[in-house]
């Protein structure tokens, strides 16, 4: 898989917290014109990626029904996800749980709150870093 | 990558602001769900639902800009993570601790919401086209196939608010309420291509059902009148038409009068307590006045125009039980709801709070949905019996008591914060002659009108009253002589353009104004005399115009 030749253009973004999404989407959509899917559930999201085919997926940790760690293991076994680079965003983002997470596969973690003016240079430098890195 | 600045700015700005408005609502659940959890079986499952409110909160806090929501919220979240993972403790250590953070993340919350601009009645403007009370101009379809009747009739009702589109066909009428609804149907039931009556009662049955229908005619026979009852009508005018009914019936119809915002003093000894009340009654658009001591109720109280008090019982200086009697000596605030809010739970002692002469007494704590309709009932209903005392019954506006006690009030406050006032007196001219030759039934009709129009035209702030027989008052706040002048001549074109009916006759009336305008102290009698001198020089120079005199 070589990302660094592939463009980041569309991400989905999953989060059960309505607030968050209008400013992600706003944030990603306007700032980073990105094209922005946005799911409030881990089941939603496995049933949009293979319709919106996301580059990248945005997954939120804390989620009530399917947790964020445990969608993760949903979209890898997957076919039309399993490649799919998937960062993790928490409200919570201690080391132990960062390192967890990366160890499971996510290519980053971001730590909420983020910045909205910032986000969509964030994940821009996420996606630059990791293509270089495979 | 595409960006621009400035526009998502102001995007996030109007979310942000969105996300404030919200916030009181939000820890309101999460303090009654802590209520919940302390009062009834401590239950794991609404531990869970609490802790993932306070979660979300840690997630959007700093997200929009308030990083003490967020932090205060996750102290929250971790103690009822701690508390979550063990049986209830059996001492209260952490409890308290909770109720503490709790009480943090609060201020936080009323920190963040001091950021939202605030809802101001001084804010509102002239409207110097007609408008509707709602702000948005109410739509009204036309269906007659005369046009010269229709254009006629949509031009009076422009008077009153209303936007107006003409059909002259049925078959145009049904294509466009195929695409946009109007707030009412008015239908003249002869049309060329086809009965009136059957379209209405199928537009009401398939197409539009909840849009008001109103049938206007030339034909007075009670078979006619039935039938249209039965396509479910609300209303069936005879031609030709008395706008001042017609007006009336419309108003009704599409309503939503916007209410004057309820006015609530709360006085607590604890700030934090009074704004948090504040916050909550404020978002549910009321406006507030907070008081920390008790002693001070009646600088607070001044010029306040208060609907309802809200106060704690026990309180340092004065309690509550003590201030509601001083309240209900004085004749100014006999009738003003007082409602208790306290941790008491002691029947006697709220029994005795009754006697003493509150109204209610709520427990603390309260969720702010209760809070709300608790003071929203208490409120409208001491301001409907005030209605009736204060307000003229033929035309609603204030009578002439009244009118001369809010000038004397009004002037004050002008005075305090430097903006000018208007004071105009209007008077229908040669409104005897009117009574004689069309009778009082006509008479009252134009009165009626006239008070349609300045309810419609000026704004909520300014003071309206029927002052005599067919002579009004209205005291225009901040506004210079010039502005009112303009006003009101405006005003009185529209007026001198509405045609009345008396039986099977259409007249015009005209009236008179005289403005006294003032930017400095005088003495309320001292200006309605001015303008009572302004308005008879108007009346001497021949009627149906303005004039103006500064103090």
């Amino acid at each position: 898989m070589n990302m660094s030749k592939r463009e980041l253009k569309r991400i989905l973004y999953v989060e059960d917290e309505i607030d968050i999404q209008t400013v992600a989407k706003l944030a990603l959509e306007t700032i980073g014109g990105f094209t922005v899917e946005v799911c409030d559930t881990g089941r939603k999201a496995l049933a949009v990626v293979p319709k919106f085919k996301p580059d990248l997926i945005l997954l939120d940790v804390m989620m009530p029904d399917m947790d964020g760690p445990t969608t993760f293991n949903a979209l890898r076994s997957q076919p039309a996800s399993a490649d799919i680079p998937v960062i993790f965003m928490t409200a919570k983002a201690q080391q132990n749980e960062i390192t967890e997470y990366k160890r499971i596969g996510a290519i980053d973690v971001i730590p909420k709150p983020f910045d909205p003016m910032t986000l969509a240079q964030i994940v821009c430098d996420i996606w630059t870093h990791h293509g270089n890195q495979t | 990558m595409a960006t621009r600045p400035e526009n998502i700015r102001e995007q996030l700005t109007a979310l942000r602001q969105e996300y404030i408005r919200r916030l009181p609502e939000r820890l309101g659940e999460i303090e009654a769900e802590w209520a919940d959890l302390l009062r009834e079986d401590w239950d794991a499952e609404k531990l869970r639902i609490m802790h993932r409110h306070a979660h979300s909160l840690v997630g959007s806090g700093a997200t929009f800009g308030f990083p003490p929501v967020s932090d205060s919220a996750r102290l929250v979240e971790q103690t009822l993570k701690e508390l979550s993972e063990k049986p209830r403790p059996t001492d209260h250590t952490i409890e308290n601790k909770l109720e503490s953070l709790l009480m943090e993340l609060r201020k936080a919350v009323i920190q963040a919401s001091r950021e939202l601009p605030p809802l101001l009645l001084d804010e509102d403007t002239y409207n110097d086209k007609p408008p509707s009370p709602t702000g948005k101009a109410r739509m009204v379809y036309l269906v007659e196939d005369d046009e010269n009747q229709a254009e006629d009739m949509a031009l009076q009702l422009q008077h009153f608010g209303y936007e107006v589109r003409i059909f002259t066909t049925l078959k145009t009428l049904r294509e466009a309420l195929k695409a946009t609804a109007p707030d009412a149907i008015i239908m003249d039931i002869l049309m060329p291509d086809g009965d009136g009556l059957s379209a209405l009662a199928e537009i009401s049955r398939d197409i539009a059902p909840n849009v008001p229908t109103l049938v206007v005619s030339i034909l007075r026979d009670f078979e006619l009148r039935l039938r249209a009852v039965r396509a479910g009508t609300k209303a069936y005018l005879q031609k030709p038409v008395d706008i001042g009914e017609l007006v009336d019936k419309l108003d009704h119809l599409t309503s939503v009068k916007q209410a004057d915002p309820y006015r609530v003093l709360i006085i607590d000894d604890s700030s934090v307590m009074t704004e948090y009340y504040a916050l909550i009654l404020r978002h549910a658009g009321m406006l507030t006045r907070t008081c920390h001591d008790a002693t001070q109720v009646m600088g607070a109280l001044e010029d306040f125009n208060v609907d309802l008090i809200l106060t704690d019982v026990y309180m340092s200086g004065c309690d509550g039980f003590e201030l509601a009697a001083v309240l209900r000596q004085q004749d100014a605030y006999m009738s003003v709801p007082i409602v208790f809010l306290s941790t008491e739970t002691d029947l006697d002692k709220q029994l005795m709070a009754l006697g003493t002469g509150a109204d209610e007494f709520l427990t603390k704590p309260i969720t702010p949905h209760q809070l709300v309709s608790a003071v929203t009932s208490r409120a409208q209903r001491a301001r409907l019996l005030r209605e009736l005392m204060l307000h003229d019954s033929l035309t609603g506006l204030l009578n002439h008591t009244t009118v001369k006690e809010r000038l004397v009030k009004e002037l004050a406050q002008a005075l305090r914060r430097r903006v000018p006032v208007s004071l105009a007196m209007i008077d229908i001219d040669h409104f005897k002659s009117i009574n004689d030759r069309f009778g009082h039934l006509a008479g009252d009709r134009v009165i009626k009108s006239l008070a349609h129009l300045l309810q419609q035209r000026l704004r909520q702030s300014d003071v309206i009253g029927r002052y005599g027989g067919e002579e009004f008052m209205t005291l225009l706040y901040d506004t210079t002589g010039q502005q009112a002048k303009v006003l009101m001549d405006k005003l009185r074109d529209d007026f001198a353009e509405l045609r009345h009916q008396a039986s099977e006759k259409l007249f015009r009336a005209t009236f008179s104004c005289g403005i006294a305008a003032v930017s400095g102290k005088i003495k309320a009698s001292d200006l309605t005399d001015l303008a009572d001198r302004a308005l008879y020089q108007a009346k001497h120079k021949g009627r149906n115009q303005v004039v103006l005199v500064n103090s």
